[in-house]
């Protein structure tokens, strides 16, 4: 086969440029095909538009941990803003013009020097998209899944979070409804920061409570 | 190994108070397909067609061993496509069609129905 190839490409047909072999060909692996194929079928059976997977993509691509920071920074410098985000997140998020493309309800969970807060999902992978984007791998997978609610000290100290004997550590288990998200601590020695700084500070994993949000060169 | 005890107080996706082992920190970039599927479950979602509910009752489908495997994450995509197609198009049909060495050969072009049937 190797042979016959080389041969056709030694043959001038009647055009200049270079032909990317067999081998250099991507072939699709079988989850690949079985998801083109349910895509297929489903815009062929009218259940779907062509484009809607496309538009979803867009959607998936705009949402990225830095909404969630946006609400953070916003909740430390606006109190006000802090009370609507504890009373109802999805509707203080949506107040900044961050929309919710399911219809999921969001709990935003507040840490303060008493308590600390975690998020995980036992059965699934269910997380607030809408405000941090996909979840990262070891979210979905069995040891955080499994260990997050019945050892979380252990599970922080291994994202390297020690939290003292006197916080007391609330896990919330996300649902198909409702999802969580941790409005972390303001660190100390950012009482100048504007709210574009402090957004720049809050990570995806403080947003989850297996970290806290530190600032650079400083000691956590 | 989960216990026979222990599947029938629990769900085989519920992993929570399990024994296991350290966090590693994995991530990984998305492959497009796999973005794509994501999509698709948002899309079918949208439409009323597949919630969350029935993707994870589709995941529990797999058995206890596989979804506490490390293929976990490839496998909730393959199972979240038959379980999707089998909505659609839930009368049984021919077996899938397989390759020289017995494996299914999903094809892109028509193997949407064929697929399903296989799940």
């Amino acid at each position: 086969m190797a042979a016959d190839q080389g041969a056709h490409h030694d043959q001038d047909h009647g055009h200049a440029h270079d032909h990317a072999s067999a081998a250099d060909d991507v072939v699709p692996g079988y989850f690949e095909i079985m998801e083109t194929a349910v895509r297929e079928l489903l815009v062929e059976k009218h259940l779907i538009g062509p484009g809607e997977i496309r538009r979803q993509i867009e959607v998936l691509d705009s949402r990225t941990p830095a909404l969630g920071a946006k609400v953070v920074a916003r909740a430390w410098v606006d109190a006000g803003f802090r009370a609507r985000l504890l009373a109802n997140g999805r509707a203080a998020c949506e107040e900044l013009g961050i929309s919710f493309y399911d219809d999921t309800g969001l709990m935003v969970l507040e840490n303060t020097d008493k308590v600390h807060n975690l998020i995980v999902c036992t059965l699934c992978s269910c997380y607030p998209r809408p405000v941090l984007g996909l979840p990262p791998d070891w979210y979905k997978l069995k040891p955080y899944r499994a260990r997050a609610v019945v050892e979380p000290r252990a599970v922080l100290a291994e994202f390297g979070t020690i939290i003292p004997d006197d916080v007391e550590i609330r896990v919330s288990d996300s649902t198909a409804q409702v999802r969580y998200l941790v409005l972390p601590e303001r660190p100390a020695g950012t009482e100048t920061f504007g709210e574009e700084q402090l957004a720049a500070l809050v990570t995806r994993d403080a947003m989850i409570g297996v970290v806290p949000v530190i600032v650079p060169g400083s000691s956590p | 190994m989960i216990s026979k005890e222990e599947l029938m107080r629990r769900l085989p996706t519920d992993f929570g108070g399990l024994p296991a082992g350290r966090i590693e920190r994995v991530e990984h970039e998305l492959e497009p397909w796999e973005k794509r599927c994501h999509a698709l479950a948002d899309v079918l979602d949208f439409h009323k067609i597949i919630n969350t509910e029935e993707k994870r009752r589709g995941v529990e489908a797999l058995g206890s061993e596989l979804i506490g495997s490390s293929e976990l994450l490839r496998a909730l995509d393959r199972r979240f496509c038959q379980y999707s197609v089998r909505k659609i198009d839930p009368h049984p049909g021919p077996a899938c069609p397989q390759d020289g060495r017995g494996r299914r050969t999903p094809s892109a072009k028509s193997g949407g129905r064929e697929i399903a049937r296989c799940g």
